[in-house]
């Protein structure tokens, strides 16, 4: 994807989007699996629970090495009050990587929020 | 080193050649005169009267709302009739949310984007002015309806069945399906208009770092508008087959369901909230430093609060849906995001208390209307995370409890920002100041008014007093409060009345606002005052986050023509188009003059939407045509036409070309993040195909007639043959082959037409009748989709044809192809999904 290397590589505009889309696709697929495990009533076969605990694990795993990403490669830091405002290629990369680990962390608690109804409904 | 270490030194003074460069650019930017001036297309003019036609529909709901107030006065009120109530509270949210939230958003980022950007324009001004008569026709449309007894009547949600019944409602529904639907249209044109400008359009320079805030809250809603919207328009095409052609959607009888439309309503009604919300967010979070007297604290973090919302905000569409019998768990995912969502706007609200808490914070007009915005938009969030409980708003659901708790959120969060900001720009539009006494006045009366209206329907809710009831009896014990708040209704009005004829009172004494009267650090005050119709003398190059405050000569800088594009030496309106990520010049984008084309286009447009209101299909053909034939003149003339010369010099040494194609172009932007939204709103139907799967065991149902495999197969092949051609066309062209590339192009055509018989054909042969059951119906409307783009990228693809044959669309200047391409693209993804849906997925429906 050489076309598309200024948004992609060089800089953290898709890392910035992708922690609270794997959040969305986490959300939807949970509820999804609700509906049509208790529309069809699967539960017998597979249950709902396993499959909502599963979903959760996979979608922290990458939203760590979304995490993991603009620590490294954008050299993003967990920092409270970092204004990140110089006029070079390094500091737009640390502006990015900064808020795409503040949007990692909480695309995981808004994950982790999501699955917490599993633990509590045992049927639909 | 980089491309500002290239750059030249200022030119030498010489007076008298820039007087003459700056009489170049006040003929080329000038607005037009007399009845022409309705034809202009700069964005402060556009931007201006989005804002008064905005805020004009703004006072006409508010009317509404005290009738509403007056009906509801005292106990056995028969002031109106429940009939005239109906359409009075139905029309109150609508116009509320469709002609006022969203489009003053619109109105005030096309009025101030360019400026806060330093830029001179937006990307696609007649496209600004297409949006904004699409909206005054659509709205006057839909308002005006009221005089005529008409209004519709069914709730500003529409609710099934009772919409998607002829006889239960009448004629009000289907002007609120076509009116809004046209205004919808407005509003994504809008968009696209805007996305685009933050992220190809700013002063050169502004790197992602020192993009405003503003520009992030911009971005952020403008992208939620694309995807929030479709869903209802996709909703509002199945309830209008159902109520013009009995399609089977949303009657339980024929397979279908009245929930679809709640989700689909809901998947964009509470992105939509926050579409309201996040805009004046930003009105705050720009005004905040000037009076804080220092940077806003967090800026990362309120960057990633926006996103956040924006998020999430899609993951709260059920909680309006808590009662309609979903199961548990799923109302808990809900709950959940509900809850999720107040973190990154609680985020947002304690950097700006933090801002105030560690600034030196100074009196003034804005300020105040923020103040009152914070202090109730908390009061409103708390309720928000309440009604956000299950239990809790299964007990109040439907009261007027929820109508306290969305006012305040609304009113706090939304209108207050917003008059700040109507304080705050003013001097910047119109070069004078508001006075502060009326002012304080104006405040006062609303806020307090406001809670006066507001805070007792806490209590009639939680008493058990139901929305939308037109009149109520003595003995429930409601009279008092209502009686309270229909006298605070009238106190907000006659602030927002003190306001207004503050800001439209003639004035006798000269213009007097100073430059930058509020010290503030942003862009748009850079110019001198008063302002010309281009704008800015030179667009700067910016390095720093608060240009104002860190770059202080910039505004001699600026006005002394030391930067870029100073002159308009070939009398042509330019801005420069820069990269997504750090503002590096790509190339000057030509920008086109006013044109009566863009207002004819909106009004026929509009004219066709209005006509098949009562089901005049020949004259709503006629007017369809009539816009097509006028949106392509509209281009034809306007864009992507081939350069004088491939470059040219915009100041400093710096030379740009004068043309793009491809990805690097605005038009290719735009083109994607249409089709982004074109493809959301396939997707809704999409998601009434799987939610028909949901409900029905098996789907299709038994004995349904299931697609016929052969003419399916046959249609792939063609729309596949179609899609080759036109990617063909383009890199053949590229290569020079202009012949073989019409001939492909011309190919493309009669392929895809054929492919979409060959769909219908498969649905016919198995006697699919969409009158009859929602598999039948879901099937057709998903092939009609398909076929309504196949014809519109025909005409695309004409229009290449003819490029080419006239030289407009050459080898190296192809813009054009480039995008049309991109569309093709996108119609051969929702042609494989259609066919898969109805090939493949029957037979393996049928096997589970």
């Amino acid at each position: 994807m050489t076309r598309f290397r200024r948004v992609i590589d060089e800089g953290a505009i898709w890392v910035l989007a992708a922690p609270l889309s794997i959040w969305a696709a986490h959300f939807l697929l949970c509820y999804w699996v609700a509906a049509i495990w208790c529309a069809k009533g699967w539960d017998e076969a597979v249950r709902m629970r396993t499959v909502h605990a599963g979903l959760t694990l996979a979608a922290l795993a990458v939203i760590a090495s979304l995490a993991g990403l603009a620590r490294r490669r954008y050299r993003g830091e967990l920092r409270v009050d970092e204004a990140i405002e110089g006029d070079s290629d390094a500091d737009r990369n640390r502006f990015l990587g900064h808020v795409a680990l503040m949007l990692a962390a909480l695309a995981a608690l808004a994950v982790v929020m999501t699955f917490l109804p599993t633990l509590v409904f045992r049927q639909c | 080193m980089t491309w500002t270490d290239r750059l030249a030194p200022p030119p030498q003074p010489d007076p008298a050649a820039r007087e003459a460069e700056k009489q170049r650019l006040i003929a080329t930017w000038k607005n037009r005169e007399g009845i022409a001036r309705l034809t202009e297309v700069n964005n402060t003019t556009v931007g201006l009267w989005y804002t008064a036609a905005s805020i004009f529909f703004f006072a006409f709901a508010g009317v509404l709302a005290l009738m509403i107030r007056a009906q509801l006065a005292v106990p056995d009120n028969d002031l109106m009739t429940a009939h005239f109530y109906n359409q009075l509270f139905t029309l109150h949210g609508t116009a509320m949310m469709f002609l006022f939230a969203v489009p003053i958003f619109e109105a005030v980022a096309i009025l101030l984007l360019p400026g806060i950007l330093g830029t001179r324009e937006l990307p696609f001004p007649r496209l600004s002015s297409f949006s904004f008569w699409c909206f005054i026709t659509g709205g006057v449309f839909v308002c005006g309806s009221l005089f005529f007894n008409a209004a519709p009547a069914a709730g500003w949600f529409m609710y099934t069945p009772m919409s998607s019944d002829p006889r239960l409602t009448g004629i009000g529904t289907d002007i609120w399906l076509l009116g809004l639907s046209f205004i919808e249209v407005a509003s994504l044109a809008a968009s696209v208009e805007l996305i685009t400008g933050v992220l190809k359009c700013r002063a050169p320079g502004m790197r992602l770092n020192m993009l405003p805030l503003y520009g992030w809250y911009v971005l952020v809603v403008a992208l939620m508008i694309v995807f929030a919207f479709p869903p209802l328009i996709a909703g509002d095409l199945l309830l209008e087959l159902e109520r013009a052609f009995d399609w089977a959607f949303f009657d339980p009888t024929r397979g279908g369901d009245p929930l679809l439309w709640q989700h689909l309503f809901w998947i964009f009604g509470h992105p939509e909230v926050y579409i309201v919300f996040l805009p004046s967010i930003a009105l705050v979070a720009t005004m905040l430093p000037a009076f804080a007297r220092r940077p806003i604290v967090g800026h990362s973090w309120i960057v990633l609060s926006a996103v956040g919302v924006a998020f999430l905000s899609f993951g709260l569409w059920v909680h309006h849906m808590f009662t309609v019998g979903l199961p548990e768990i799923s109302l808990a995912f809900f709950s959940a995001a509900s809850e999720a969502v107040a973190i990154p706007t609680g985020i947002q609200i304690f950097c700006f208390i933090a801002t105030i808490w560690m600034g030196r914070v100074v009196r003034g007009l804005p300020m105040l209307f923020v103040s009152g915005a914070l202090a109730i938009f908390v009061f409103g969030g708390l309720t928000g995370v309440m009604v956000a409980v299950v239990p809790f708003d299964a007990q109040v659901h439907d009261s007027h409890f929820v109508v306290a708790h969305l006012h305040y959120t609304l009113i706090g969060g939304a209108l207050f920002p917003l008059f700040a900001g109507l304080c705050y720009w003013y001097p910047l539009v119109t070069e004078r100041m508001l006075s502060d006494r009326a002012g304080r006045w104006s405040f006062w009366l609303m806020f307090i008014g406001f809670n006066v209206t507001f805070l007792p329907m806490h209590w009639t809710g939680i008493l058990g007093m139901p929305r939308r009831v037109w009149t109520y009896s003595a003995d429930a014990g409601w009279s008092t409060l209502n009686m309270v708040s229909s006298v605070g209704s009238f106190a907000i009005g006659a602030g927002f009345l003190v306001l207004l004829v503050e800001m439209l009172r003639p004035r006798r004494a000269p213009a007097k606002a100073p430059r930058d009267p509020w010290k503030a650090p942003g862009l748009e005050w850079v110019g001198a005052l008063p302002s010309e119709d281009y704008g800015l003398r030179s667009i700067p190059l910016v390095t720093t986050r608060y240009p104002l405050w860190e770059q202080p000569d910039l505004p001699r800088e600026v006005e002394d023509a030391e930067w870029f594009l100073a002159d308009a030496p070939e009398g042509r309106r330019e801005m420069i188009v820069t990269d997504v990520l750090d503002g590096q010049p790509i190339y000057v984008q030509r920008v086109p003059a006013p044109s009566w084309l863009t207002v004819g286009a909106a009004v026929a447009l509009g004219a066709s939407f209005i006509v098949a209101t009562w089901h005049l299909w020949m004259l709503a053909g006629v007017s369809m045509a009539a816009f097509i034939a006028l949106l392509i003149a509209w281009l034809w003339t306007g864009t992507a036409r081939p350069p004088e010369a491939a470059s040219k010099d915009v100041g400093r040494g710096l030379r740009l070309p004068v043309y793009a194609s491809g990805d690097g172009s605005c038009g290719w932007w735009a083109m994607f993040i249409t089709m982004s939204g074109d493809l959301t709103a396939y997707l809704g139907l999409v998601f009434a195909f799987f939610f028909f799967w949901t409900l029905h065991d098996p789907f299709p149902p038994a004995g349904a007639g299931l697609p016929q495999a052969g003419w399916l197969a046959l249609s792939a092949v063609l729309l596949a043959a179609a899609w080759g051609a036109v990617w063909g066309a383009l890199r053949v062209n590229r290569a020079g082959g202009r012949i073989a590339a019409q001939w492909l192009l011309v190919a493309a055509v009669p392929a895809s037409m054929l492919g979409v018989a060959a769909m219908a054909q498969a649905l016919m042969i198995a006697g699919l009748d969409p009158t009859r059951h929602a598999w039948d119906a879901t099937c057709w409307v998903l092939v009609l989709w398909i076929g309504v783009h196949v014809g519109i990228g025909a005409l695309m693809v004409f229009y290449c044809v003819a490029g080419i044959s006239f030289g407009k669309l050459t080898p190296r200047w192809d813009a054009d192809l480039g995008n049309v391409t991109l569309y093709w693209h996108f119609l051969a993804l929702s042609s494989a999904i259609t066919l898969a849906l109805l090939g493949l997925f029957p037979v393996l429906g049928i096997a589970t």
